[in-house]
């Protein structure tokens, strides 16, 4: 079991995000743009991060930035899923710490696999 | 399998093909039935309230547990005049095309089983008014029953109007 | 996914759309309005780019490609690109509508014509300079970022194969801490491949000082397992090259039992890294020979289990989807207890000593509480108009392409909240009466609006307001207004009216809502096949409201729709006739007055009329209007009702009542609309009592414009008609 935090603006990917998860017996805590998460980080302590990328308020990358100088986001694995797809955003997406990178539509089966190797 | 079987009524077919179940009730001397599985409930008749405009054998409407239903008096529905209603009255409630409705009876008096065969169709100079909302004649010990097509007789609204 | 669920996150995915796209619509307007800021832009491509994702999610493909292309458009207006002119504004607003189009071909399956579709995007790529091969590139179907791991055939699988001992070396690069990994975690996933042996680096330092996250260090790990080398290999995708692999396996030692000198290897390692990793070390109690007995697929299975979702009180909730079935529900059993309440209430009355103050509060309490129960109930229920009315933008730019009008929409009112029982039948009327405006209002062309002294673009205006208990819905053009010649011709053609008669200007503006005036209409493209006025007004009487016109020839014409808040409770005025009661909406009861019969003057023709504070009041007597049985009763009371567009009328009945809130019920679920009578309610004794629509009424008894005098004359009753009340006031 971990406890996996999932970022989305949009409540249908967060919905079947979670869905897939908590099935999988994960907790899930979510939070809805970057800087909500990075509350929730701080409170929720979670073993692993699935964000989206565009995102209000606070989006994917300035969050995983963010979160990478907290103590509680050193070490923890955080994965971008997300559209996108163009390599510069990849690229700054490594700099700045991301774990990985997912394009949706996400598959269950891997979604679950990463959280349990990664996490 | 022979032409000669097919003209043999059928023997092994399930009662409830051949046979319909009818409530009987009365208006005046007359015993009509309605297919019981149009009938919901029968209640005892208290006041409607009347609806302005209507035709005159709509007696108006009445409250059905939190719905609104109108009453149809058959009485007036064919002969024209308006039942003296009563506490021994009774109304029929009845699901016809979706709509609940009830119907203004003198009393309700029997169900009764009859084998689809025996429906006789109803004579054209029979004299009724509405003779497309009768759907046959049967007879049982007593007397002659004339089985209603409640949605004829009672349309529903066409609903492409509004 | 079992087919339900997907059709359950279908549908949340639809709402959502509708919201982005109500929350697209706004940016346009304020971008219109020359708020260029780059959040403006931002949310414009964040609301685009959510509808891709979500569409991506269930393969709408033609949404996806359409949206791919919008946000890029969007992206590079964003990062400065692109530079937002009135021309690209336009675009984006069609594109607007385009997408709006697609999500309902997506949830309705309705007919999107691939050539307007086409068109737009022709003209996104040409604005944004999007080549077709970039967009292929770049389209997120299709292709394999390098950090994606690969899907399916990465985890341990069955094997008949046999096993035997495969050697990794694992070499750390820059940055891999950096991103979030943890070797711990990588050696403790390969206890699923069949770890047998790790052995740490040799420069092995002292735990204090261990850092697991040295680079370049060489880590050797033993693994048991039948799998072949290129599924060992996938397992390391997922670190995008941060970690170095090379995988050792002795094809020909695969017989060999490797197990006996693994275990005291395993013991040894998985002693150490806890000690020194700190914080990760309680979390890795897990038995790996068990571990591995559990093949992956397993957990794909559970996956796509419907699992109940906790409360577990991790989400906050700002506002909450809940379908509207269940507040109708809520709102049914609140309307079901406000009836028993008030059944309890006049029983106890009756029954109880009029001594009992307790009991007396208590029920005075709960009837309160009651009511507060149902405002709340109702609230839930309310929404800005602003659903229906962001609708009509677009429904307007596509009738002024299709006409070749320019014409703009202003809203305004928007935020005005009305219950959702009354926005979802809005859309319809309002739909009619802006293709109205648009097809026969606006003036054909822009020349002749200018030689009229306007604005070559024409104005249509849109609001909505509160008004005591009821929203008040403009629809304004500035267009020509009716011809009162040309509707007075078409209606001798038509035989509505017979060219002797003598209208007014009022009578001739309504024709247009007669059902015999637009029914043979010349069939037009926009507001043609029989859809007229009379099909609006009939639907907003359907609904309980009212529609009036106001015309001024040649420059104007506006609509104004009164409709209640609600359609599910009504504040009535309870009024009694012999023995029925009805109630009449509180909100058209201006004041009552008791009447002596000699107070009351006949008028010439029959008609009856009271005198009050120098006015003569036309009245309606409703005992004779609703055919009631004369009784004992006197008609003693006089309720003063604004009769809209009739003006005052003095309702004549026996006794009033009193105020009181009621259940709206139809008569229209089980049998029709009555004309004259909005609804029924239930009243405290169980009985039904009619609420009466005055007004409605008053139409009823008249039939325009000939022959009714006759009519109504031989009927013995008196029916005010808006030129008599004109000549009385």
């Amino acid at each position: 079991m971990k406890r996996v935090l999932a970022v989305d603006d949009s409540a249908t990917l967060r919905n079947m995000l979670c869905d897939c998860l908590r099935s999988a017996g994960h907790q899930v805590v979510e939070a809805e743009n970057g800087q909500e998460a990075l509350d929730r980080l701080r409170s929720e302590k979670p073993d692993i991060v699935i964000t989206d990328l565009t995102m209000p308020v606070m989006d994917g990358l300035d969050f995983i930035a963010a979160a990478r100088s907290e103590p509680e986001g050193r070490g923890l694995p955080m994965l971008l899923l997300t559209t996108e797809t163009a390599e510069h955003l990849k690229q700054r997406a490594r700099e700045i710490g991301a774990t990985g990178w997912l394009t949706k539509p996400f598959d269950p089966d891997t979604i679950l696999r990463l959280v349990n190797q990664l996490a | 399998m022979t032409a000669m079987d097919i003209a043999q009524p059928e023997p092994a077919a399930p009662a409830d093909a051949a046979t319909r179940q009818f409530v009987t009730f009365l208006v005046g001397e007359r015993i009509y039935g309605v297919d019981i599985m149009q009938v919901r409930e029968i209640r005892q008749w208290i006041p409607a309230t009347p609806l302005p405009n209507q035709p005159h054998f709509t007696r108006g409407v009445l409250n059905l547990r939190g719905t609104i239903v109108p009453v149809h008096d058959l009485r007036a529905k064919f002969a024209g005049a308006l039942t003296d209603a009563t506490e021994n009255h009774v109304v029929l409630i009845a699901s016809v095309g979706g709509q609940t409705i009830g119907v203004l009876v003198d009393a309700v008096s029997d169900i009764i089983s009859v084998d689809t065969s025996e429906i006789r169709p109803v004579p054209d100079n029979a004299g009724e008014a509405d003779i497309s909302a009768l759907l046959g004649l049967v007879s049982t010990e007593d007397a002659m029953v004339v089985l209603l097509d409640l949605a004829t007789l009672f349309p529903p609204p066409d609903r492409d109007e509004d | 996914m079992p087919t339900d669920e997907m059709e359950e996150y279908q549908a949340i995915f639809f709402a959502e759309c509708a919201d982005l796209l109500v929350d697209l619509q706004d940016r346009f307007d304020e971008m219109a309005d020359g708020a260029v800021e780059p959040e403006t832009i931002n949310a414009a491509f964040r609301a685009v780019h959510s509808i891709k994702g979500g569409a991506s999610a269930f393969g709408f493909d033609g949404l996806v490609g359409f949206a791919h292309v919008f946000e890029t458009t969007l992206d590079r207006l964003r990062s400065g690109t692109l530079e937002l002119t009135q021309e690209l504004l336009g675009l984006l607003q069609r594109a607007g509508d385009i997408i709006a189009l697609l999500v309902e071909q997506a949830r309705d399956g309705i007919d999107v014509p691939q050539d307007r579709i086409d068109r737009v995007l022709g003209e996104l790529r040409e604005a944004s300079g999007i080549e077709a091969a970039e967009e292929c590139e770049d389209a997120p179907a299709g292709d394999a970022p390098a950090a994606e791991p690969e899907a399916s055939e990465a985890g341990p699988e069955e094997d008949a194969a046999a096993e035997r001992e495969v050697r990794l070396r694992l070499a750390i690069r820059d940055g891999f801490h950096r991103r979030g990994h943890d070797l711990l975690r990588v050696i403790r996933g390969l206890r699923e491949f069949g770890l047998t042996g790790v052995e740490p680096p040799d420069s092995f330092p002292p735990p204090a000082e261990f850092d697991l996250h040295a680079p370049g260090d060489t880590w050797q790990l033993k693994l048991v397992t039948a799998l072949p080398v290129d599924e060992i290999a996938a397992y390391f995708d997922v670190y995008d090259g941060l970690i170095e692999v090379e995988i050792d396996a002795d094809e020909a030692s695969g017989q060999e039992p490797a197990r006996d000198d693994a275990p005291p290897a395993s013991a040894q390692t998985q002693d150490h890294p806890p000690e020194g990793s700190g914080a990760d070390g309680a979390q890795h109690a897990v038995a790996p020979a068990q571990k591995r007995a559990a093949p992956k697929p397993k957990d794909a299975e559970a996956a796509s289990r419907p699992v109940k979702r906790s409360g577990d009180g991790e989400r906050t909730v700002k506002s909450l989807r809940v379908d509207i079935s269940r507040i109708d529900r809520l709102v049914n059993l609140v309307g079901e207890i406000v009836i028993t309440q008030a059944v309890l209430a006049q029983k106890l009355s009756e029954n109880s000593p009029s001594g009992d103050l307790e009991l007396g509060h208590a029920v005075e309490n709960m009837a309160r509480h009651t009511r507060e129960l149902q405002d709340s109930v109702m609230a839930i229920r309310a929404q800005p108009i602003k659903s229906v009315f962001q609708r009509m933008p677009r429904l307007v730019r596509d009738l002024a392409d299709t006409l070749q009008k320019d014409v703009r929409i202003q809203l305004s009112g928007e935020q005005t909240e009305v219950d959702t029982t009354v926005i979802e039948e809005l859309a319809e009327p309002l739909t009619h009466m802006l293709r109205n405006s648009m097809d026969h209002g606006i003036e054909p062309t822009a020349e002749e609006r200018i030689a009229a002294g306007k604005p070559a673009q024409g104005t249509i205006h849109l609001s909505a307001e509160h008004r005591g208990e009821r929203v008040i819905i403009t629809v304004a053009d500035d267009g020509r207004g009716i011809d009162r010649e040309k509707v007075r011709a078409k209606a001798i053609e038509r035989g509505l009216i017979s060219p002797d008669d003598n209208l007014g200007n009022e009578e001739i503006d309504n024709l247009i809502f007669h059902p015999g005036f637009s029914t043979a209409n010349e069939i037009s493209s926009v507001s043609g096949r029989g859809v007229g006025m009379d099909v609006v007004q009939k639907k907003i009487q359907s609904l309980g409201g009212r529609c009036t016109l106001k015309n001024q020839p040649g420059k104007s014409l506006s609509f104004e729709i009164t409709l209640p808040l609600t359609l599910a409770i009504l504040d009535g005025m309870a009024i009694g006739i012999g023995e029925e009661r009805f109630i009449l909406p509180l909100s058209s009861v201006v004041e009552a007055v008791r009447v002596e019969q000699a107070q009351i003057q006949l008028l010439p023709g029959g008609g009856q009329v009271l005198p009050l504070r120098g006015q003569y009041v036309p009245i309606l007597s409703l005992r004779e209007t609703l055919g009631l049985k004369p009784s004992s009763h006197r008609e003693e009371m006089a309720i003063l009702v604004d009769a809209e567009s009739n003006g005052l009328v003095a309702v004549l009945v026996d006794e009033l009542l009193g105020q009181r809130q009621v259940v709206l019920k139809s008569l229209e679920a089980n049998y029709q609309r009555v004309e004259g009578v909005s609804g029924a309610t239930i009243l405290g004794d169980g009985r039904v009592a009619l609420i009466l629509d005055i007004p409605a009424l008053i139409r009823s008894t008249r039939i325009p414009p000939r022959a009714a005098g006759a009519k109504i004359a031989a009927a013995g009753m008196m029916t005010p008609s808006p030129s008599s009340i004109g000549a009385l006031q």
